[in-house]
Parts: C-alpha cells; structure tokens; sequence
C-alpha cells in the first residue's frame, strides 16, 4: 500500500536489521580507533562476532598496528585463521602452536598462513592467532592490540597470565554463556575484584569501568519466533532481536499430517512458531535416557518423511530438509 | 472475607495468623513445588508450633545473644534519623546527598488494618516518586534538587499463589531523583571485603523480594518498575567491629529467579481444590490455650496436603522433622542428586529389590510391581535403572570383595 | 556424590548402618594430633565463647571467656590457647630428616602438627581467630602477649593448608569421616558430627538411625560448635552470664570466683561429649589401613609447615589480609593442580573409588587374554621394546585408539590404545607398553601383565603436573588493576577493633 500525499519529514524510516548491525559493528570499529585500553562486544550466538573479529583485525592491521589473536581452542583459532586467511589473502597470518599442533588442513592450504610454535617466527606478521593457553607460554614480546576471543569462556586467571603481552584489547564473546568452571570450590576469593574463578570480561570491567561495552544487536541465526525465549532466558539484561522474519524464515511441509501421530503436532508447532517442546512422559530417569533418545531420532526421522521444505534469506524458494540439514542438541556429553 | 479466605482461615483454626515475611516468601521460591508449605503459609498457620504439637519439633529457635546484637546494630545505623546510614551512602557509594528526611511509617496511631496501613504505605511512595521533593515540605530549594527520602518500615504486599501477601520488612526505601533504592541491615560481618556467601545469597533474594513488592506498590499507581533500583544496599557490621559498612548488591538475577518462582507456585484456590472440605490445623485450645488436639490426629490433617521433601528444606522450613520422617526410604531423602544418581527410582527398597534380582540373574530385573507411579510396561525406564544400578552394585561388591 | 556413592547411601538407610566407600584409609591421621573444639558466642563475628582442646583424649583443657564481648578476655583467652597450641606445635620442631632426590636434598621436620577440628564450621573459625589477631602488636597501644600473633599466624597456616584438598595438617572431622563411609541420611545432615557417628559407630544396642535421632536432640548431644545451641544460650548460659556481670558490679571476689565456676561447668556440659566424639572418630580413621600415597601427601605437608617454621623463625610477614590478583590465581591453579593429583592417587590407592571411574568410562578393569611380552618395534631409528597385551572387559570404554592410558599396578608405564572392539556386553582392548620395563630389550619379570593377570587401566595417571606460569605480582597487568601496593601491616590493623 502506497500513501499519497502524506507529508512526515520528521520520521525518518526504522532502520533494517541489516542496517542496525552494520551501524553497531561501525560504532565498534570507531571506538577502536579512539580507545584508550579497549572495547568490550556483548554478541548473541549468530550475530557476528567472528566477522567482526575478522573485519577489526584486518583493519588494525591496515593501519600497521600489529595484533595477536587470542581464542580459548585450536578449534577456534583455526576457524579465525581460515576466515581471516580467505577473506584477506594479502595479509600475511602466523598461526601459534603448541610444538605437537599438527596444522589442519584448512589452515595449510593457505599460502599467507605460517604456522609456528615459537613467536619469533612470526614477527612478520601483522596478524598472529593461537590459544590464551600457548600465548601464556610466550615471553619477551609485546602487541599494541589483542583481540580475545570467545572472552566470557576465558577465565581471569588465564587473563592474567596472557593481558602482559598486550596493549590494548578488543574482548568480543557471548555473555549467555554458562561462566567458566573450576574443579576447585572454595569461597576465598568472593567479592574481590580478581576473583581467579570469574570471567575474563567481568575482571577486566571491575577494574577499567570506563571501558565501553557494545552489543552486536541482531542474530541472524535464531529465527523471530525464538529470539524472544532465548533472550529472556539468557539475555535478560542486554537482549537483541532476529535479523530475519518470520516471513523470511519458515518451514512447510509437503505432505500432511496424522492427527494420530503425536510427533507431527510438534512438528507443526516448530514449523509455525519456530520452535516447539515435545514432551515425554514425566518420570525420573537416567541421564541417558533410551526413551528421549528414541524420540529424538523419531521426530527426526518424521520431519525427513513429511518432505520438509525450510524457506529462508538464503534459500528464498525453499530447500528440502535433508538429514544434513538437522542437528541435534544435547545437555551433556554422553547424551550425545 | 471471600471464599478463600474463610477456607483458609477454617484451615489455621483459631490460631493468630502468622504474615510472610521476606524470608517465607524466599523459602517458598526456592521449594516451590511444596503445596504443603505453601498452604501453610498462605493460611498463616504457625508451622513451629504445629510441628512441634504433631511430635517434631524443629530446632529453629534463635539465641537471645545473636537477637540482642542484631537489634543493638540495627539501632545503631537507625539513630539519629538514620545519621549513619547516610553517611555510608555518601562514602561508600558516593551519592551525594546533603540531606535527607526520615520517615517512620511503622508508627501508625490506633488500630488500623495492614490493607490501610499498606495504602498509606503506598500513597506515600507514590508522593515521593512522583515528585521527589514533595514528600516533605522544600523549605529550600537548592537542596531539594538532590534531597533524599527515608522510608523506614514500609508495608508492602506482594502476590503470592494468586492472593496478597503483606511484609512488614525491617527495610529502609531510601529515594533519590525520583528512584528507590532497598537498604538492607544486616548483623553478619563483611571481613576484609568478604562475608559468608551463604548469608549474602540469602539476604540478596530477601532484598529481592522488596524490590519486586515495592515496584508492585507503584505499579498500581501507574510508576514504572524503573524507579526501583536493581540494585540495593546491604549494610553490615565490618570486620571484627560494629563499625557498619555498606555495599551495593545486584539483585537482578535473584529478581528474575523470583519472579520464575513465583509464577510457578500453583494457585492456592487450585490447591485448596484438592483438599477435603474439612481440614483444619487447629490446635483444639482448651480454655487456657493448650492445646487439646490429638497428635496422631493433627498428623493426619498435616499428611493430607503433599509435602516435597528435600534435605534442604531443614535449613528453611519448620516442618522439616515432619516431612524427613515422611519421606524416610524415599532416595530423594538422601540427598540432592541421589534420586539423580540413581537412576530416577523413588524408593530404597525399589533400588535394592532392582540390584539384587540383577545380581542374582545377571539380567535387569522385570517390571517391578511396586515402585508406585512407573511405567511398568516393557522397555520401560526401569530397565535402564536397573541396568546402571547393576554395573553400579557389581563394581560395588567387586572392589570390597564381598557381596551385596 | 555418584551414582557408587548414592548406592552405598540407599545400602545405608536399609541396614540401618553406615556402609564403607572406600577400602582404605586417604588421610593422615597422627599417632598424637590435637582435637580442637571451639565455640563461639552467637551474634558476633568471631567472640570466642569456650574451648575444648589438647592432645591427650584422658585431659582435654578446659578454656572459656565469661564476658566474651570484653576485648581484654578475649585476648586472653587467645593468649591461653596460644600456650597450649604453641607448646604443642613447638613439640614437632625438634627432629629432622633428609628429603628431595638423590641430586638436590633438603632437610625438613619427621613429623608435624596436625589439628583436628569437628567440622567445616570449626575450620572457618579457626580461620577467623587467625585472622582477627595475627596481626596484632605486642608494645604500644592495645598491647597483646607475644604469643598471640604468634597464634594468629600459625592458626592462618593451618587454615589455609584445610583448603587443600591433599593436606591432614587440618581436617575437619566431619569431612574425614563422610570420605569414607556413606550414611542413611544426606550429605548436609552428615555435617553434623553426632549423627554421622550415630550412622558409623552406633552406641550399644542402637541401630544407625536411632543413634542419629538420639544425637539430633541437644539435650544429649550438644552441637559441636562453633554455634551454640539456642535454648542453652537463653536458659542457661544468659543466666551465668548474669551472675558473673553481677559479682563484677559488687567487686564481691568469691562470688566472682563461684560464678565464673559454674559458667565453666555449664559450658564443659556442651563440650565434653564433642571431645568424646572426636576421639571416637580417630580411633575409627585409624582402623583404617592406609592408601599408599597417604605417606607420600603427608610429606609434603610436613615439608609445608617446615617452611612455614622457617619463614616465621627468619622474620618473615604475617599472611596478608587476602590475596592480590597473581598470588590469588597462583593458590587457585595450585589448588587445581593439587585436587587433580589428589583425585588420581585415591583412585589408585583404592579399587573402590577407582570404581567410580569405571562407572564413567575413565577407567576399565578386566583381565589380559593375550600378550606379546618380547614385542620389539624396529620400524625407527632404533629398535625399542613396545610389548602390546589384549585386555577385555565388561566396563564401559570410553577411551579412543591414540589414547594413554595407566595402570595403578605399574604407574611408571605408558599404555597406548590401539583398538577397541567390543562384542555383545564385552569389549577387547589392544594396548602397547613403553616404560617401566628396564632397559634392555627384553621386560624384567612382572613389568608386562601376562595372560589372566586381573588389570585396570585409567585415562588419567597419579603423576605430577606442571604448575602454570604467572606474572610477577609487581607486573600485574592493567586487565587486573595493575601492580598491588605492597602489604605494611599497619597501626591500624595492630588495633583493630575487636567487639
């Protein structure tokens, strides 16, 4: 629908989620530029983070200042190496190790990657990534910038033995998630600005208030429908929105339901609002249980039998869902 | 008085009603699936001297010493319009407040209801967060830019299964620009910067439950629950002295937490709906207030309301010795995570009826007939209990050597 | 708790009587420790109210403070205890032996002190004592005894060492207790010395449960402390109180000396079947025969409290108030490193708790069904003995062909998985050895399993691990506040305040 002759030069139109993010990643990459000991990123899972990580790197490097990388796996440092590797392949990248670190492939096939175990190696370049844990193994060598990432699975204590090496810093990580772990429990160290067993990110707040904290606004990986739970749930305090719509993002099926089948009325419910509980039976059980992990697999099973087509930003005609195209969560490890 | 109120009013018998307070509120949220509790409480029955009458008494007597030293601290930070107070205000938090007034509003002349106290508790807040200066006259206008406001014993209500609760904390609302902020007084000491977490983690919920009955208070008038702070003030004794010390807590987990909690407990008129017409706790008083009720008969009218017995609950609930002898031989007693551990069978007996067929067929026993409540039907959780339970007694007797 | 111990907890409640989760003992417990059973006044932060305390379980020593809010009778109450602490500590400064390896020795105490507390309560307030007078003056103003900082640090020392998963220079007898035995009733209400010992050592006649009932009524069975029992508090004890404030205002000496006597009676009431407990709960531990590396940890505790000696011999500060950044996530990442170790060894120490590993899949027991003991691989450099043995089992094997493994029986060698094949509820496991075989290319005798030997095989091991490394504190980055200021025990901390 079209308004003819209505005059709002006031109202400027509400910015696209597409728009909103950009303006926050900008905003961040400004504060870089004036910050005097660093910015702290709040990212909600999907909203970025990594390329922002990527996009800051590559443009401190621009301006010559050199810049270690810090993650908490080889996993992680891996996945940051390959995106900066392919997204700047002029840019040449060392990759710090351990001496046993075996290079995954997808890191050695990139010419601009060195890989080493000694930061010697790598003075050249302008971009050096490893783990917090091998970067606490390096002595008698300075940054002017570190970008931390995945900060709030960082613990201050391994903060500590790395923030020597660096000037300033640019922390990005997911404050929903769960706050890092020690086998130890002892309540000596409560209340202290350096409490050992707290996160990276609320140690380096307490004692450098004025640091900014951005939030990255939009995740593009949850649909509309699961953005208001997730963030209730997780986000309570900061909270972000979905960068796609329900429109955009949906899911029908090609072939219809049984009314007698239980597992299709879940299956409906998700592919209407987004997300939908199926409940078992409620009785105590093992952590293992057999009979949540025969549900598991049967409403996998239906969701592939109903012909499931997902309609999404990047698949505007619609995918057929696949068994590639379904994972499946778990609480704890032997669940899985 | 509606219909709820006059069942549960049958319920408590002739008995004085016993409030909520902060800290029955903070216990019911933390055991929320209790409906014995939260009859209980909603009914005001004094659960210490029921529990005592039924045979269990619970030993949550208080020492005169620790009372004395609590109300002497307290005292302290009150006098003087609470001078002290607000110098740790200023100090330790840094708010600069040249001066503030000081309301009492526990002192209401003659006999009025707690709904009027609670409305003239509310209509005094209101002023204030309204127009911050106007709950006392500014006689000068340059410090009522900044003026603060003092409520000390406000009465506050909050809903609690579906009907009010009043409080009556030992709570200052201390209010500046037009926000509120919780004063907690607690006697524990900070030392070193540090105090039993135990203690703070109980006293954060309890701040947290005023906060929540203080922005309902100005819900109703259509205020904001912005102008109650997330954060509040707990004051507390410093080291070894009574020297008092102030520190700001963060309360918006606890107030998420709660506000779960609370939305969780069933209604209390769903609850009632399940109990027989004529319960009641009453104590049958004979002219002289003893007690002429029958135990075995009052413990009767207790097991008719469904208790969730956790171990935790001795540190909460003066029920406790009651609702343990109830649930003795259920795996739950014996812990947090024993029910987990063990494979989600409820009962001792089941667990060990489910071992010791394992053990003597080498096969996971049958569907048992007993463990009420299960799925009995084959490839039934059972199996899987039993088939950890097993492994687990197998290396059990394997290590010492000896059988089961 | 597990699903090993939760079994022996359900064993518990239907027998009526505690039941053993471990099959030896992981504690050091002295021939001579000394129990130490403090009360404290309620209310207050740390007013010590009485003690029990002392070596010998026939002559416990008796001290109180008839006005525990006087700051005077509290420092001399510190100021007796230290007397007898100090006497007893001082007792283990004497002989000396050699430690370290063959290149690098060093001299350290035979023994050390060890203190037995009733319960993690006992360790805090034991903390708190330490805290609130080590560092105190002994001139100027506010003047105390000499030997009470003195207290303070060594009460500090020994606070801390409980914090060590590893360390029996102090335990509390309570957590001693619940680490080898489960009851019938929860791990909160086994905090409670007298029930816990209801469920191990029942009087006479009585099953665990009675006896835990029985110990659960005050009146025969007094808290162990610090915390006094309410209805004491108010019907007895505020009373005596009383009568020694009042023979203070009449300055009348004998009722003074009567009433200061009958406070002590009435507090011995509340301490004296708590000091009967605690050496009915040593002689239980000591029943216990050793794990094998119980020696091994208590030689680094008596190495800790040689050092500790020595700092204070030389001069050394008393302990700061509380750790700045570094020395904070130094203890922390010792600790963990500590706790690690300490969880190994107990399992191999002890088929039992190795057993809740074998629950997990960290760990599996079975029996060699083949082995290649003479095996040599010469596909390197040089060739090398690598004997590989078959091992099945019924446990569950969580662990992947790559991974090493380690057996309690011969800790000193590497057993690398080759495959894991499992068939119907058994699984076969090809392991390689390296290690422990001596050097030449054929194994000594018994350093190879041989077929039907009974083995277990852990994914961990009992060895040491490295501490990480940290900054200087004087480097403390600016992420962490940067350089602490460096601690000067101050007047002000001298004179604190102590009411």
């Amino acid at each position: 629908m079209t308004l003819v002759g209505l005059e709002t030069p006031a109202a400027e139109p509400p910015a696209s989620p597409a728009e909103l993010a950009e303006q926050a990643t900008a905003a961040i990459l400004a504060d870089l530029a004036s910050a005097e000991r660093g910015v702290v990123v709040d990212s909600p899972p999907g909203a970025g983070k990594s390329t922002l990580v990527v996009r800051a790197a590559a443009e401190l490097a621009d301006t010559g200042e050199q810049v270690m990388v810090i993650a908490q796996t080889n996993e992680q440092v891996d996945d940051l190496t390959e995106r900066l590797a392919s997204t700047h392949p002029g840019l040449r990248i060392g990759r710090i190790s351990a001496n046993e670190y075996v290079p995954s492939p997808r890191v050695a096939r990139y010419g601009n990657v060195t890989v080493s175990a000694k930061a010697a190696d790598l003075v050249g370049c302008p971009v050096v990534a490893g783990t917090a844990h091998k970067w606490a193994t390096v002595h008698d060598a300075s940054w002017p910038w570190a970008i931390v990432d995945e900060a709030y699975q960082m613990r201050s204590d391994l903060l500590l033995r790395v923030a020597g090496l660096f000037d300033r810093a640019l922390f990005v990580g997911d404050p929903g998630q769960l706050d890092p772990f020690s086998t130890v429990q002892t309540e000596r160290w409560t209340g202290l600005t350096w409490d050992p067993m707290q996160s990276a990110v609320a140690v380096l707040l307490r004692h450098n208030p004025d640091i900014p904290v951005r939030t990255l606004p939009v995740s593009w990986r949850l649909p509309e429908p699961a953005v208001d739970v997730i963030a209730e749930a997780f986000y309570p305090f900061s909270g972000f929105r979905a960068g796609t719509t329900r429109e955009q993002r949906r899911m029908e099926f090609t072939t219809s339901s049984f009314a007698t089948n239980p597992f299709d009325e879940a299956l409906e419910t998700a592919a209407e609002s987004g997300w939908a509980l199926y409940e078992l039976p409620g009785r105590h059980t093992v952590r293992t249980d057999a009979e949540a992990v025969t549900a598991c697999a049967a409403l996998a099973a239906r969701l592939l039998q109903r012909g499931a087509v997902a309609y999404s930003e990047r698949a505007v005609a619609g995918a057929s869902v696949t068994a590639d195209r379904i994972a499946v969560g778990t609480a704890h490890r032997d669940q899985a | 008085m509606n219909g709820t109120e006059a069942w549960l009013a049958r319920i408590r018998g002739r008995a004085l009603p016993r409030s909520h307070n902060a800290r029955t509120i903070a216990a019911l949220a933390s055991n929320p699936g209790c409906a014995r509790r939260a009859i209980m409480d909603a009914a005001g029955v004094d659960k210490q001297r029921l529990a005592a009458h039924a045979g269990f008494p619970a030993s949550f007597g208080q020492s005169r010493f620790a009372l004395t030293r609590g109300n002497a601290f307290e005292a302290q930070v009150k006098a003087n319009g609470a001078a002290e107070l607000l110098r740790l205000l200023r100090e330790h938090l840094r708010l600069p407040i040249p001066e503030a007034s000081y309301d009492d509003l526990s002192e209401v002349g003659g006999n009025i209801s707690l709904e009027l106290r609670h409305v003239r508790t509310r209509n005094m807040l209101a002023r204030a967060a309204r127009s911050p200066n106007d709950a006392r006259p500014a006689d000068n206008a340059r410090l009522a830019s900044d003026a603060g406001t003092m409520f000390d014993h406000p009465l506050l209500r909050l809903e609690v299964g579906g009907r009010y609760a009043y409080l009556e904390p030992d709570l200052i609302a201390f209010q500046i620009r037009g926000q509120f902020r919780v004063v907690e007084i607690k006697s524990f000491a900070v030392i070193d910067g540090r105090a039993d977490g135990d203690k703070v983690a109980a006293a954060a919920i309890q701040s947290a439950v005023y906060v929540l009955a203080l922005r309902d208070a100005l819900a109703e008038l259509g205020i904001p629950p912005a102008a109650v702070a997330d954060e509040t003030i707990l004051v507390c004794p410093e080291n070894f002295s009574s020297r008092p010390v102030a520190a700001s807590l963060d309360v918006r987990k606890q107030l998420t937490v709660l506000r779960r909690q609370l939305s969780r407990l069933d209604r209390i008129d769903d609850l009632l709906g399940l109990l027989p017409g004529d319960l009641t706790f009453d104590l049958d008083p004979d002219g002289k207030g003893v007690p002429q009720r029958a135990p075995a008969d009052l413990a009767r009218a207790i097991r008719q309301v469904e208790a969730r017995y956790a171990p935790e609950c001795l540190n909460t609930c003066e029920m406790c010795f009651f609702c343990r002898e109830e649930a003795r031989g259920r795996t739950a007693a014996l812990g947090r995570d024993a029910l987990d551990d063990l494979g989600g069978v409820e009962q001792v007996a089941t667990v060990l009826r489910l071992v010791r067929r394992a053990l003597e067929t080498g096969r996971p026993a049958p569907g048992p007939g007993q463990e009420p409540g299960q799925n009995l039907g084959p490839g039934s959780d059972m199996a899987e209990a039993a088939d950890l339970l097993r492994t687990a007694a197998r290396l059990r007797a394997e290590s010492l050597g000896e059988a089961v | 708790m597990s699903t090993l111990t939760s079994l022996a907890r359900a064993i518990a409640q239907e027998q009526q009587a505690a039941q053993p989760i471990t099959t030896v003992r992981h504690v050091h417990i002295s021939h001579r420790p000394f129990v130490f059973i403090p009360l404290a006044l309620a209310g207050e932060a740390n007013a010590p109210l009485a003690a029990m305390a002392g070596d010998d379980p026939g002559a416990p020593r008796l001290l109180t403070v008839p006005e525990p809010r006087d700051r005077d009778q509290r420092f001399a109450f510190a100021a007796d205890l230290a007397a007898i602490i100090l006497r007893y500590i001082e007792s283990y400064l004497g002989d000396e032996e050699t430690a370290g390896t063959t290149k690098e020795t060093r001299t350290r105490y035979a023994d050390a002190p060890q203190l037995l507390v009733p319960n993690p309560a006992g360790v805090a307030f034991t903390r708190l004592l330490g805290r609130s007078t080590r560092f105190r003056r002994t001139e100027g103003p506010y003047a105390v005894a000499e030997s009470v900082p003195v207290l303070g640090r060594w009460l500090t020392f020994l606070a801390e060492r409980a914090e060590h998963p590893a360390s029996s220079l102090m335990l509390a007898v309570t957590d001693a207790l619940a680490l080898h035995w489960a009851t019938g009733q929860s791990p909160m209400e086994d905090l409670n010395l007298g029930t816990l010992l209801g469920w191990i050592d029942p009087a006479p006649g009585l099953t665990g449960v009675q006896a835990a009932a029985r110990a659960e009524d005050p009146v025969h069975c007094p808290p162990a402390g610090p915390a006094t029992d309410p209805t004491f508090d108010n019907e007895v004890l505020e009373s005596r109180f009383l009568a020694v404030r009042t023979a203070k205002a009449t300055g009348d000496g004998r009722a003074m000396q009567r009433a200061k006597a009958t406070l002590a009676d009435a507090l011995a009431t509340q301490l004296t079947p708590t000091w009967t407990l605690m050496w009915r709960a040593v002689d239980l531990l000591r029943r216990l025969p050793p794990g094998d590396h119980v020696a091994t940890r208590w030689n680094q505790d008596k190495d800790a409290f040689t050092w500790h000696a020595n700092h204070l011999r030389d001069g050394g500060p008393p302990q700061p108030r509380r750790d700045s950044a570094v020395p904070a996530a130094r203890r922390l990442a010792g600790l963990e490193k500590v706790q690690a170790e300490y969880a190994a060894q107990r399992a191999f120490d002890d088929p039992l708790v190795m057993a809740e590993y074998r629950m997990t899949g960290e760990a599996f027991a079975g029996t060699v069904t083949a082995a290649e003991p003479d095996r040599v691989d010469d596909s390197g450099r040089r060739r090398v003995l690598r004997p590989r043995i078959t091992v099945e089992t019924s446990d569950v094997v969580l662990a992947e062909p790559g991974a090493s493994l380690t057996s309690p029986a011969r800790p000193n060698q590497a057993a690398r998985v080759l495959s894991v094949t499992a068939a119907g509820d058994r699984t076969s496991v090809v392991l390689e050895l390296k290690g422990g075989m001596g050097r030449a290319l054929t194994p000594e005798p018994g350093s190879v399993p041989t077929t039907g030997e009974a083995v277990c095989y852990a994914t961990f091991t009992d060895g040491f691990q490295r501490l990480p490394e940290f900054p200087d504190p004087e480097d403390t980055p600016w992420t962490h506040g940067g350089p602490p200021p460096q601690y000067v025990p101050s007047d002000d901390d001298a004179q604190e305040e102590w009411s």
